[in-house]
């Protein structure tokens, strides 16, 4: 089994989420799970680092998806950072980044929520 | 009587049994190698009268603990009945004068590791042997049935004694024997000391001899005088003979009995794991089953624990601890793995079983079993006791006494301490032996002979020489019990497991219990009466049971939830196999004939169902549109996706539509209509073959792959946004159409991240790069030479790595 992790940290008032590993069907519950936790408690600024995450899968993209409406309309955003190579192509193909801030570095994703 | 299926053998078997009762009531009496018994006191006054006696000898015995335990003297036992055969033996042993049944009580420390060790094997030695291996601050008191003390036995430290001269002590031993007003020494002659004793020796041991005229007996009587004290007194009874009992089988036999024991125990092990992991195995009743024999062993062990001299919380819980765990182990393997290859060939076998889990407990069926299991124990007992009458003295032939059990009879309370042995070791012994051994015999063999004899031969080299009703010759012994085991077997095979296992649990609760009726003591007796009240309520209530409904088969069948789970797979492999079928209908049957056009093409699903998705739409004589879609998941629910998708596009494709304005189309319909976070890539072109060109546009999709022959490979890859990842508006302005010039021998590829991203054993993605690099080599093959080629060659790369994605490629070649 492909191992993933989310751990949960905070910069500016920004909720940041480090995703690491396969990103697929299997562990996408968990990042769902750790999204929900932060709209349960009204977070709605979160940045996601990309920065460990080794693949990720169409199941992986969609939960990104499922929350972005609900999260926008409470003024908030999902920004994503520091995307490997291989996996800004697979967001890049899909027509992600007319829809996502993705941003090379975290500051400048946590930035665009301080602006 | 047809109602429950009455046959001519049920009767034979009941006359049968019936007439085996009879001949076993009649003829016990006679055979009963424990008649002679006779043991009218109890327990407490033994002790009582041996304490009496250490008293009047000043001997100390109150800060010892007194254990009282019944034995024998099997060598004269056995003289007795071979030589005046069982029932003149036992008049003979009751009456007379040599004490072949007798009391031993002997007062210990409490808590000697040493003596807890030693008790267990110690029995009709003499006192003397006794007392050599004894340690130290031991008593021993032997006295016969009737009370009278007739050996004692002390071990003293040597260190503190004074030695007194042989006349002196001689002295001392005459006057302590002559208080002892049944012994006439007239009768005894004295023998010469041993060469070892001098002047010196501490202890003086003197030794008479008889002849008894009672029987051909000798008799040795040993006092042994210790500073001014007697240290010990013994009669010893020897008959003319040795005749030495011996249940011990030869080595080599024994050799081959553990062998097959542990090949059967592997066996039974191996085909375990392998049936828990394809879930053929019942596990919450036969848990319960095994909890409770597990109970059943530890009341046991704990009765024979108290019986026993062991003292100390941790060795009295040692064995509780670190058996019943085995036990319960070994049941649940057991009875688990029984169950499920008897349900494989004769499920009927455990019918009775089946309607208890289901909470059905009174139907004619079970009144059967029952009543045919009493039977069987009947004809088994019948059986054994003519055995004994027709073999006895007359081939040198007699049954033993299991020294252990008779000591463990006499020392707990015997009607449940039995109970509850028979409960453990008749399920263990019917479980492995019946249910499990011919079972899986039968999905071997099949024909029934050949069952039978290999049921047969298997109990016969293997657990003939541990059967509980012993003969001195050990074929003997192995010869009746296989008579015993076929008639198991045939009942087994002929009706049900719980006629066996009652048959077999009856037999063992008489053969143990009905002795009680006739040791002659009033104390015991009421085990003797408790187990025909017993017996006797449970065949009132199975001849009540004839009367109630008879359960159809059918209608109450109880499943086990292991089957159930087996046929839900079943029907789900079923589900999902159609469900394939039906996705493959919805992808095209073959590639269209369009003039002009060599197209090629394959979708390969990673499981049975997948959301990649491909079609082509005939758009007039030199006009086709062709679509490319890969569903965001995979499985089933990409599956439903798929085919919401063919919907949609076919609600469009009349339409007229240009690729831009269809994909916005689409992305309207599954925004709508889908939940948020799936999404599907697709490529949706148009090409016209008179016209030369291909106008497409793309929705998140893979670049479509053209190969010119002079300018080589470019993937083109338009603007676009996956359907369902944005409302119109966004998706509207972020979508490009794009037209490509083709000419003669251009080669477009379509194809889903599936190719691109195969996977190797490694994790090494296929990749774009090396698919453009390989495809732009292939410009010279036809379309399917090209989709084959490039198949084989991810295959080769992929080797034994489970696929893990929809793989779909289109190739189109323009022809001259």
């Amino acid at each position: 089994m492909d191992s993933f992790e989310v751990s949960r940290r905070q910069k500016n008032e920004v909720e940041i989420l480090e995703i690491k590993g396969y990103l697929d069907a299997h562990t996408a519950p968990s990042l769902e799970n750790a999204i929900q936790e932060l709209i349960d408690s009204d977070t709605y600024q979160i940045v996601i680092n990309f920065r460990d995450l080794a693949y990720i899968s169409s199941a992986g993209l969609g939960v990104l998806m499922g929350f972005i409406e609900n999260i926008r309309e409470h003024g908030g955003d999902i920004k994503l950072c520091e995307m490997n190579e291989k996996i800004y192509r697979v967001f890049d193909l899909l027509g992600f980044p007319k829809i996502y801030d993705i941003t090379e570095k975290e500051e400048d994703a946590v930035q665009k929520f301080n602006r | 009587m047809h109602r429950i299926g009455w046959k001519k053998i049920d009767t034979l078997i009941f006359v049968l049994g019936i007439l085996g009762l009879f001949v076993y009531l009649y003829l016990y009496p006679k055979s009963l190698p424990e008649g002679a018994i006779k043991a009218p006191l109890d327990k407490k006054l033994i002790v009582e009268k041996a304490k009496e006696f250490l008293d009047a000898q000043s001997v100390e015995w109150r800060k010892f603990r007194a254990r009282p335990a019944f034995v024998h003297n099997a060598n004269a036992l056995h003289y007795y009945q071979i030589n005046s055969g069982i029932e003149q033996a036992n008049k003979k042993i009751a009456d007379g004068e040599v004490p072949v049944f007798y009391w031993r009580v002997r007062f210990r420390q409490p808590q000697n590791l040493d003596n807890l060790i030693k008790v267990s094997r110690e029995n009709d030695d003499t006192a003397e042997n006794v007392v050599q291996k004894m340690t130290k601050d031991t008593l021993i008191v032997d006295l016969t049935t009737k009370g009278e003390v007739f050996g004692f036995a002390i071990s003293v430290s040597l260190d503190s004694i004074e030695a007194v001269p042989r006349d002196s002590a001689l002295q001392i031993a005459l006057q302590f024997l002559q208080r002892r007003s049944q012994i006439n020494l007239n009768d005894y002659q004295l023998l010469d000391p041993d060469d070892t004793e001098n002047d010196l020796t501490p202890v003086k041991k003197f030794v008479w001899e008889r002849n008894t005229k009672i029987d051909d007996f000798s008799e040795k009587l040993t006092v042994k005088v210790a500073g001014s004290g007697i240290v010990q007194f013994t009669r010893f009874f020897k008959p003319p003979k040795n005749y030495q009992a011996s249940n011990d089988y030869p080595e080599l036999k024994g050799l081959i009995i553990v062998l097959v024991f542990v090949i059967i125990f592997i066996l039974m092990l191996v085909l375990f794991i392998y049936k828990s992991r394809n879930d053929q195995i019942e596990q919450k009743h036969n848990m319960l089953l095994s909890v409770f024999i597990a109970l059943f062993w530890s009341i046991m062990l704990v009765q024979s624990l108290l019986a026993s001299d062991t003292r100390g919380l941790l060795l009295f819980f040692m064995p509780l601890i670190t058996t019943t765990p085995f036990i319960f182990l070994g049941f649940l393997i057991a009875s688990s793995l029984g169950e499920s290859e008897a349900r494989e060939v004769w499920p009927e076998k455990l019918f009775t079983i089946d309607m208890f889990r289901s909470g059905s407990f009174f139907f004619p069926q079970w009144s059967m079993s029952i009543l045919r299991g009493f039977s069987l124990a009947f004809i088994s007992l019948g059986i054994l006791v003519l055995g004994i009458q027709l073999f006895d003295w007359k081939l040198d032939f007699f049954t033993t006494i299991d020294k252990e059990q008779l000591y463990k009879k006499f020392s707990v309370v015997p009607v449940f301490y039995i109970f509850v042995q028979g409960a453990v070791s008749v399920s263990f012994g019917e479980t492995v032996f019946r249910l499990f051994t011919i079972s899986f015999l039968k999905r071997l063999l099949k024909k029934t002979v050949f069952v039978f004899i290999a049921a047969a031969l298997t109990w016969l080299i293997s657990f003939g020489a541990y059967s509980q009703v012993h003969f001195s010759s050990f074929w003997l012994t192995l010869t009746m019990n296989l008579v015993l085991a076929c008639l198991l077997i045939f009942f087994f095979m002929k009706w049900d497991f719980l006629t066996v296992l009652w048959g077999a649990f009856s037999f063992y609760l008489i053969r143990e219990l009905h002795p009680f009726l006739f040791f002659g003591n009033e104390s015991l007796i009421y085990n003797g009466y408790a187990l025909w009240v017993f017996l006797g309520v449970v065949f009132i209530i199975a001849l009540l049971g004839l009367r109630s409904k008879y359960q159809d088969k059918v209608l109450r069948e109880y499943v086990p939830d292991y089957k159930i789970r087996q046929q839900e797979r079943e029907r789900l492999a079923r589900e999902l196999e159609i469900a394939k079928q039906v996705q493959a209908s919805f992808l095209p049957e073959k590639n269209p004939q369009i003039s002009g056009l060599d197209i090629a093409s394959v979708c390969i699903p990673a499981k049975e169902v997948g959301g990649d998705y491909y079609d082509f739409l005939p758009l007039g004589e030199s006009k086709l549109g062709i679509v490319i879609g890969d569903v965001s998941g995979k499985g089933i629910p990409a599956a439903f996706h798929m085919t919401l998708t063919k919907g949609f596009l076919k609600s469009q494709a009349k339409l007229d539509l240009s690729p831009r304005e269809l994909l916005i189309n689409l992305n309207e319909l599954f925004w709508e209509n889908v939940k948020r976070g799936t999404f599907i890539s697709m490529i949706y072109g148009i090409i016209d073959v008179r016209e030369r060109k291909f106008t497409f546009a793309r929705a998140g999709h893979n670049p479509l792959l053209i190969l010119k022959s002079r300018e080589g490979l470019r993937s083109v890859l338009p603007k676009g946004l996956a359907l369902g990842l944005t409302s119109g508006e966004v998706f509207g302005s972020n979508i490009d159409e794009y037209e490509l010039p083709l000419s003669a021998g251009d080669v477009l590829i379509l194809y889903t991240d599936g190719f691109s991203e195969a996977m190797n054993p490694d994790k090494e993605e296929f990749g774009e790069e090396n698919l453009e690099k390989l495809i732009s080599e292939l410009g010279h093959h036809s379309a399917q030479g090209i989709l084959n080629l490039i198949e084989n060659n991810v295959r080769q790369f992929v080797e034994s790595a489970p696929q893990h994605d929809d793989m779909t490629m289109i190739v189109m070649k323009i022809m001259e």
